[in-house]
């Protein structure tokens, strides 16, 4: 072969090899630059790279919102929801991670100047004045040309050429692909939110076992900034400020909560001159130091807060009762209160957590003692024991307002729990629970109720109490019944095919139809529940205290609030920290255990 | 392409300006680095230039007493110049490039006197390529002055053979005798040069972006976190960064032969399949070329010759008769030139320690190669069987690669307790899937890797034979030819030149 | 000519050196070699042989070996 055709087989194979790499990136899409009407795959998008992906959705979806909120991914902790709700309006969270300043403004005017805007919250960070149009990586960082207003050739032409991988790593992902969020698509596309949905169901309890999941906090890195773009920011607020002025678009600013150590690392002088000097600029909200800094389970990472946190945050900027605020959280700054914020003395939280040891009983008996039947005398003298030593029983409702409103709790409380829902919870527990004046929670499986043979079947089974019986116990104000499946917790030897014996996903079974294998489920048990007993389902009971991911987000979403486990333990719960409330340890009552063995396990 | 649409008078014009807009693009401030060093040399070569006619002239009308006088006086002249010439170029990359390690261990030093003196601390960013053209335009001006070719006349062509873009990041050190005429004489275009040079820079790029990205993951990792690693591992972190430097470097020269060579110019080899060397000298003959030939005109013979080297060997054949007399002025020389070239590789005592190992090695088998010899002979080795000759790369290989762990170590502590790690905690048994996991690439990577490095080792052991893959390739049918180029381009699009633009989405959520 | 042929088997009894005729390009001798070769050059025919001469055009025989040296020698 000559080398005049090698040259032109070469440069054949080149172009060739770009007209794929292009067809790649447009038919694939991974940066969503180019519509994204093949895959339509925009959680995965965003996560590339939210700045051009969230311009190029909205500029399709501008219609659906009014009104946005920007900033760096600490926005994503505001609810789009409570917004809404507060101020009846319709919010996209247009947070970008890693976004400076120079990011929000530019991002803050093409809102402005193309959709349709009511209000704009800005949620500042401190880093905000640390660093300002930072240079960045030119595929996953950099703004949408129409926002920054470079060069709209360029710029498509960038995404043409972009690294391929990308584009197969979205074909690659879309086999991944899971209900779940994963690293490649951490976006809810609907609210513009981090999906944390898998995140905020972990559950939390006790320090020492938090900082053993968050080693981060357990040796939290030493380092000192400065705030070299104080000027860049300031001014970027008040042009933020001003566009929206003149739009007369409702601008709110919000300077966002800062872990304490996190907080250490800049110079009190010159924040405080920061702070002085953006209260010129707008008021705002300040939530950067309180008593929430201090503890770091009301943190995901060393520099974000949780989900809960910003509730608690929207909750105070629109007085919302109904949630729990610590009375130090969140002060509306003005040019007259601005002066010294980070040289106040904070007094230490206190109260804010509580120590609770929930009992786990099954079916009581008046006859002999097996691990889980307790004979009805064990269980009045427990009873006595406890009220003996000053312990007092709660009802879950209780432990969750504590949580959710900050509601007191009796000293010492306990609480006691019954699991599937045994005719003997009702003719011998109750009486007893009644004579002490004492609260319990049944968990019972919805489709046994009221059953002495198993479903379905003639197969005897112990007696399980009915709905009546269920309703004048609830009625008593002593007891709460709650969820342990409708038919989820099955036995294998009645069972014709693969037994169902907790909620775990059966093998061989797809995600799609465990997903709506557990949700109508668990929709089954709320309506019967409902219609018999008027009693709205709030707390789950794992069957074998065992659980996935999955299933805590689905029941979470169901609006399951309080989860028990099997483990034995006792619980640490947290004002405003609505994780504490999940995955909650149980000391499992063995029928031979005394009164004082009883007293001895719990603290 | 524009280089060849012009008329060839101007050719070398658009090679300047190209360079020019080069140096634009990577920042103002290397100009005037590139200026100073250009200039000086410039003037320095035109006035030796001018110093040796005048001398020719004289000489014809002088009596021969007179003679000697005045070629005493134009030496000394001659003299000044080059040497004023050196100091300002070699005092500016002195100053840019070991100011603070000199600074640094004088003040150590001097702490342990008194507390009161401190010594300031500037921070300048190394230019790109300094060292390079200061090599090559000093190398320039030392010719002249030795009277091997004229001086250039032409200050803007002179620009040229010191700016030419392609060499200027990381050499190869050219020669003014053989890459100048080249520069400034016109090409035609030539398909074959045209392909060569493609051919190269595919090359180049594939060792630079298939291998040598890949082996650096590895290399970070394990000498990031050597402490985490036992010996053996740790060593093969060290050969990897063999691999890595290697192709990394050797690619960059073959991208920029490849370049110049598009444009019919021939830049000078910089690498002969160096991990082939049988020996540690034959090594250094092999890797950096022109660094090692620029090292032996310009260091090695001036000090070897010298007058006190000279009588130095005088005196050491005559109290040594037999080899280590002869060898023993030649062993400082070569002390002192891996002295420079540890220094070259920047202000650090590690590179000092990493010059004198490879001297200490070198002189030593010098000295004991009739021991050696005597051993060979004694264990019956044949010296001229296969497994011998394999023998030999490997050792070399091995004291290559132990060279390494200085210039890859962050700094001579750290790599003595590398060594020390290899050495008493080797555990062979160490190399599990586990902590090959925890290298940081993934299966397919590694497969990519290894079957790289073996078609660059089949490359290599061609050559060796004295093959060619380009002339074995062009034998080919031209469907296979072809297959060629489609290979080589799906590998590096899919395995190479895009690597770079590519982060991976766990990097980015680390905030997550 | 034999004084130069014998200096050089001396150093490298391995050569042929009357059959070689590139000697410094194909790399026989290196430039340990040369160096001392041109140690014992300026002592057997007590002439100084200076850095500018160490080209290898001036070491590729024994032949060019020999001019060098008759060059030197006559002043130039």
């Amino acid at each position: 072969m000559s080398s005049k055709k090698w040259l032109l087989a070469f440069t054949i194979c080149i172009l060739l090899t770009a007209a794929v790499v292009a067809a790649l990136n447009w038919v694939t899409d991974p940066f969503g630059v180019f519509g994204d009407k093949n895959l339509n795959w925009y959680s995965f998008n965003f996560t590339n790279n939210p700045r051009a992906a969230k311009i190029a959705y909205l500029d399709q979806h501008a219609d659906e919102f009014d009104s946005y909120l920007i900033g760096c991914s600490s926005t994503s902790s505001f609810s789009v929801e409570r917004l809404n709700k507060y101020m009846n309006a319709r919010f996209y969270n247009l947070f970008m991670y890693g976004a400076d300043t120079y990011d929000t403004l530019e991002t803050a005017r093409y809102v402005l100047e193309n959709y349709e805007t009511r209000n704009l919250v800005l949620n500042l960070s401190i880093l905000n004045a640390y660093y300002y149009n930072y240079e960045n990586d030119p595929l996953t960082d950099s703004l949408h040309a129409k926002v920054d207003g470079s060069s709209l050739p360029k710029f498509y032409l960038k995404y043409l050429f972009a690294n391929p991988r990308y584009a197969l790593n979205k074909v690659d992902a879309l086999r991944k692909d899971s209900y779940l969020p994963k690293t490649f698509d951490v976006f809810d596309v609907k609210t513009g939110s981090y999906n944390k949905c898998a995140r905020d169901i972990e559950p939390i309890g006790k320090m020492p076992a938090y900082l053993e999941a968050y080693p981060v906090f357990a040796n939290y890195p030493s380092a000192s900034y400065n705030l070299p773009q104080t000027e860049n920011c300031l001014a970027s607020v008040a042009e933020i400020k001003h566009l929206c002025e003149e739009k007369g678009v409702n601008f709110i600013l919000i300077f966002s909560p800062l872990y304490v150590e996190h907080a250490s690392y800049f110079n009190k002088a010159e924040v405080n001159n920061f702070l002085a000097r953006l209260a010129q600029v707008s008021d705002f909200w300040d939530f950067s130091l309180s008593s929430v800094s201090d503890d770091p389970r009301y943190f995901y990472d060393a520099t974000h807060f949780r989900n809960c946190v910003g509730d608690m945050a929207l909750a105070r900027i629109f007085g919302d009762d109904n949630t729990y605020i610590p009375s130090d959280f969140g002060v509306l700054v003005t040019a007259d209160n601005a002066a010294e914020l980070w040289s106040k003395t904070r007094s230490v939280a206190s109260g804010y957590t509580a120590q609770v040891p929930i009992l786990m009983y099954h079916h009581l008996s008046e006859g002999e003692a097996s691990s889980t039947v307790i004979p009805v005398k064990t269980f009045a003298s427990h009873l006595q024991a406890l009220q003996a030593a000053g312990y007092n029983t709660i009802s879950l409702s209780q432990l969750k307002s504590f949580v959710e409103n900050g509601d007191k709790l009796p000293k010492n409380p306990v609480v006691i729990t019954f699991d599937d829902g045994y005719e003997s919870n009702y003719s011998l527990a109750y009486p007893l629970l009644k004579k002490y004046n004492m609260k319990a929670t049944i968990f019972v499986i919805g489709s046994s109720i009221g059953k002495d043979t198993y479903k379905d079947t003639d197969y005897p089974i112990t007696p399980h109490f009915s709905y009546d019986q269920a309703q004048e116990m609830i009625a008593s104000g002593l007891v709460e019944i709650q969820c342990h499946t409708y038919d989820m917790h099955q036995w294998q030897d009645y069972e014709q095919g693969v037994a169902r014996e907790t909620i775990s996903m059966l093998e061989g079974e797809s995600e799609e139809d465990y997903i709506a294998g557990l949700r109508s489920d668990f929709e089954i048990f709320r309506k019967e529940l409902q219609t018999n007993t008027e009693s709205q389902v709030f707390a789950f009971s794992y069957p074998k205290g065992e659980y996935n991911t999955l299933a805590a987000v689905l029941l979470n979403e169901a609006g399951i609030t309080v989860t028990v486990t099997t483990e034995p333990g006792t619980n640490t719960v947290i004002k405003g920290l609505p994780q504490s409330l999940l995955g909650l340890h149980r000391y499992g009552v063995n029928g031979n255990m005394s009164a004082a063995e009883l007293l001895d396990l719990i603290p | 392409m524009i280089y060849f649409m012009v008329p060839r008078k101007i050719q070398w014009v658009i090679l300047l300006a190209a360079s020019c807009f080069f140096y634009l693009c990577s920042g103002v401030k290397i100009i005037f680095f590139l200026l100073f060093s250009t200039a000086t040399t410039f003037l320095a070569a035109l006035m030796l230039g001018r110093l040796s006619a005048d001398q020719k002239l004289k000489m014809n009308q002088l009596s021969s007493d007179e003679k000697k006088l005045v070629n005493e006086l134009f030496k000394k002249k001659k003299r000044l110049v080059v040497v004023a010439a050196l100091l300002l170029n070699f005092g500016l990359l002195f100053i840019l490039k070991y100011y603070g390690f000199v600074a640094e261990s004088l003040q150590a030093a001097l702490s342990m006197v008194t507390d009161s003196f401190s010594i300031p601390q500037i921070g300048i960013l190394l230019p790109l390529g300094i060292s390079f053209y200061i090599f090559q335009s000093t190398g320039y001006v030392i010719d002249v002055y030795r009277g091997k070719y004229e001086p250039d006349k032409n200050p803007f062509k002179f620009a040229l053979f010191v700016w030419f873009f392609p060499q200027i990041v990381q050499g190869p050190i050219g020669r003014h005798d053989k890459l100048a005429h080249q520069l400034y004489s016109p090409h035609r275009f030539d398909a074959d040069k045209m392909k060569y040079g493609l051919q190269l820079i595919l090359w180049g790029y594939f060792k630079k972006l298939v291998i040598a990205d890949r082996a650096a993951v590895v290399v970070n990792q394990i000498f990031g976190n050597y402490t985490d690693y036992s010996g053996a591992i740790i060593f093969f972190g060290v050969f990897m960064y063999s691999i890595q430097i290697y192709c990394d470097f050797s690619g960059g020269i073959d991208i920029a032969r490849g370049i110049a060579q598009g444009s019919g110019i021939e830049l000078a080899e910089n690498f002969r399949r160096p991990y082939f060397a049988t020996s540690l000298s034959d090594f250094w003959r092999r890797w950096h070329i022109t660094l090692g030939s620029w090292m032996r005109d310009y260091l090695f013979y001036p000090i070897s010759l010298s007058k006190p080297f000279v009588k130095l060997g005088r005196k050491a054949r005559k109290r040594f008769p037999g080899r280590t007399g002869k060898i023993l002025p030649t062993s400082i020389a070569t002390f002192i030139v891996f002295f420079v070239i540890g220094l070259w590789h920047g202000g650090n005592w590690k590179y000092v320690f990493f010059g004198l190992y490879n001297g200490v090695i070198i002189t030593f088998s010098l000295i004991y190669e009739p021991t050696y010899q005597r051993i060979c002979d004694r264990l019956h080795i044949n010296r001229e069987s296969k497994s011998w000759y394999a023998f030999r790369i490997l050792r070399t290989l091995a004291i290559v690669t132990v060279g390494r762990y200085f210039t890859r170590g962050n700094d001579l502590v750290t790599a003595l307790l590398m060594i020390k790690r290899t050495i008493l905690y080797f555990g062979t048994g160490s190399m599990t899937a586990a902590t090959i996991s925890t290298f940081g690439l993934s299966n397919s990577d590694w497969a990519v890797l290894i079957v790289s490095v073996m078609v660059m080792i089949a490359a290599g052991v061609l050559e060796e034979r004295g093959g060619n893959v380009r002339v074995e390739l062009e034998k080919r049918k031209p469907i296979l030819q072809i297959a060629v180029i489609v290979i080589a381009i799906i590998v590096l699009t899919a395995f190479g030149i895009f690597r770079e633009g590519y982060i991976a989405s766990e990097f980015i959520y680390r905030q997550f | 000519m034999d004084k130069i042929l014998q200096i050089l088997s001396e150093l490298r009894p391995d050569v042929d050196f009357t059959k070689v005729d590139n000697l410094v390009e194909d790399e026989v001798i290196d430039s340990f070699d040369l160096v001392a070769l041109v140690g014992e050059l300026c002592d057997a025919f007590d002439v100084e042989i200076g850095v500018e001469d160490l080209v290898p055009e001036n070491f590729n025989s024994v032949q060019s070996i020999w001019n060098l040296i008759q060059v030197i020698q006559e002043g130039r």
